[in-house]
């Protein structure tokens, strides 16, 4: 049972994690689950479909945000910056993509956004072959169908 | 990590943040990912999001001093800037630009390129002034990218002196910068895409046009005149007209008076103002309100700038250059 002010919340796989309401309601999921249900404030919350590692991860971000948005001083605007970028550059795509569809489900837009734009990173400037690989993309065009999108395009190849 | 199990919105938002150039290639990832990125929602999200900022495209002639070490080095440079900080791409062309003479010189031409909203469809339009004979008549002719064909106006009612330097689209309407002969004064007038017709609802106010032809532009979201001073380059002061109510005449207000010691205006980019330095090598930008100047990394010979503001896009216009270029008015 969460003391007042903290929220427990639980991962797919039995995990709890107790944590400050003021970083639970980054996420805004959350925010109106308990805006509109009382109950969720006193019990557990659980978290669908997110396991601890995943959890743990996201807790870590909304921590150091939810602080950074109360006290400027403490946290200036390029200590999270550098912040945002350690913690991207630490996450292997599987932890990354997993990241990416929790952000969403809890709609934390502000991570969403950074995990986007890594993603985004990441394909930038890369041939179709390369980003097959890496994102583990079947390739269901027949090679003359490929011969054809390359004929439209020939500027962008 | 599979695409599959990616929910559409969030891949939406991933690739919103990638230029046209990656997006095109990415067409041939797979069948999924080239449904999505030629769906029109898709295009139409792209075109209006905000990452997909105003860019710059910045031609510059090569500098005379220092003078380049091998003789052929490029004589124009071509940049494109996302912010004055980043220069995305630089391409230099190897040649000077081929001297364009028109065959029959009987006609002024004015360029416009705009965007009907009502019928989605994307329009050219040039005016043209005939002078044959000592007779002079107007016309306008308009290319839509809908029927793919041109069309012609004739008696065309717009004023027979346009300046050549300043147009913008804006709400739906290519907006020139003219000299109204019947009331002897500086006009603004624009054309409607969807109704095609030609109105001047938006004089400008007397004190703007105080130097001759105002520039306009768009500052941020208001349409904007620009205008300045002649004399000595040190002298010049510029002062930023801004319609704060679109189609509201009264509704003009003297934003800004830049100068003297600043140099010339050339155009406006998102909020801030591009101009050249008193030395002509340089472009500046200044950002509005508090004027703080900032200089782009690129030189060039005096006044040898041409700067042209454009967004990326993924809507395609299906006509080809080189029939483009067959159409009369182009030989």
């Amino acid at each position: 049972m969460a003391s007042k002010g903290n929220l427990t919340l639980k991962s797919c796989n039995g995990k709890e994690f107790i944590v400050e309401e003021k970083v639970a309601v980054m996420s805004t999921t959350i925010k109106n689950m308990v805006d509109v249900d009382d109950s969720f404030a006193q019990g557990v919350i659980p978290i669908i479909g997110v396991d601890g590692k995943i959890l743990a991860k996201l807790i870590e971000y909304c921590k150091e945000h939810a602080e950074a948005d109360e006290d400027e001083e403490v946290k200036s605007e390029e200590y999270l910056k550098k912040f945002d970028e350690k913690f991207v550059d630490e996450l292997n795509l599987n932890d990354l993509y997993d990241l990416l569809k929790a952000s969403n489900y809890l709609e934390i837009t502000k991570l969403l956004n950074l995990l986007c734009q890594k993603v985004a990173s990441m394909i930038k400037g890369k041939k179709p072959e390369e980003i097959r690989r890496i994102f583990n993309i079947k390739n269901d065009f027949t090679p003359e169908e490929e011969e054809e999108i390359n004929r439209q395009n020939p500027w962008a190849f | 990590m599979d695409h599959h199990h990616l929910p559409e919105d969030v891949l939406i938002e991933i690739l919103l943040r990638l230029p046209v150039k990656s997006l095109v290639r990415l067409e041939r990832v797979c069948k999924s990912w080239r449904a999505l990125i030629k769906s029109p929602r898709f295009i139409a999200i792209h075109l209006s999001h905000a990452k997909n900022n105003d860019r710059l495209l910045i031609k510059r002639t090569r500098t005379l001093y220092p003078r380049p070490k091998r003789e052929e080095e490029p004589f124009f440079y071509l940049s494109i800037h996302s912010n004055i900080e980043s220069d995305s791409s630089t391409s230099a062309l190897s040649a000077p630009e081929k001297i364009y003479t028109p065959e029959r010189c009987i006609f002024v031409q004015r360029i416009g390129f705009g965007y009907d909203s009502n019928k989605d469809d994307y329009k050219v339009v040039t005016l043209i002034v005939i002078f044959h004979l000592g007779r002079r008549s107007k016309k306008l002719e308009i290319y839509s990218s809908r029927t793919d064909s041109w069309r012609q106006i004739d008696n065309a009612a717009f004023p027979d002196m346009v300046y050549s330097r300043s147009s913008v689209f804006f709400k739906g309407s290519f907006h020139w910068s003219a000299y109204d002969e019947a009331k002897r004064r500086p006009t603004v007038f624009s054309l409607h895409m969807s109704d095609e017709v030609f109105r001047d609802i938006i004089e400008p106010p007397t004190d703007a046009c105080a130097y001759g032809f105002p520039g306009i532009d768009v500052l941020g979201e208001s349409l904007a005149l620009i205008s300045w001073s002649i004399g000595p380059i040190e002298q010049v002061t510029f002062e930023i007209w801004v319609m704060e109510e679109y189609g509201v005449v009264e509704s003009w207000t003297k934003k800004y008076c830049i100068g003297p010691g600043f140099g010339e205006p050339l155009a406006c980019w998102k909020n801030e103002l591009l101009f050249y330095s008193q030395c002509g090598c340089w472009l500046l930008l200044c950002s509005f309100p508090d004027k703080e100047i900032r200089k782009f990394d690129v030189c060039a010979q005096h006044r040898q700038f041409s700067v042209v503001v454009y967004k990326e896009s993924l809507v395609s216009i299906k006509r080809s250059g080189a029939e483009f270029q067959q159409h009369e008015g182009w030989s």
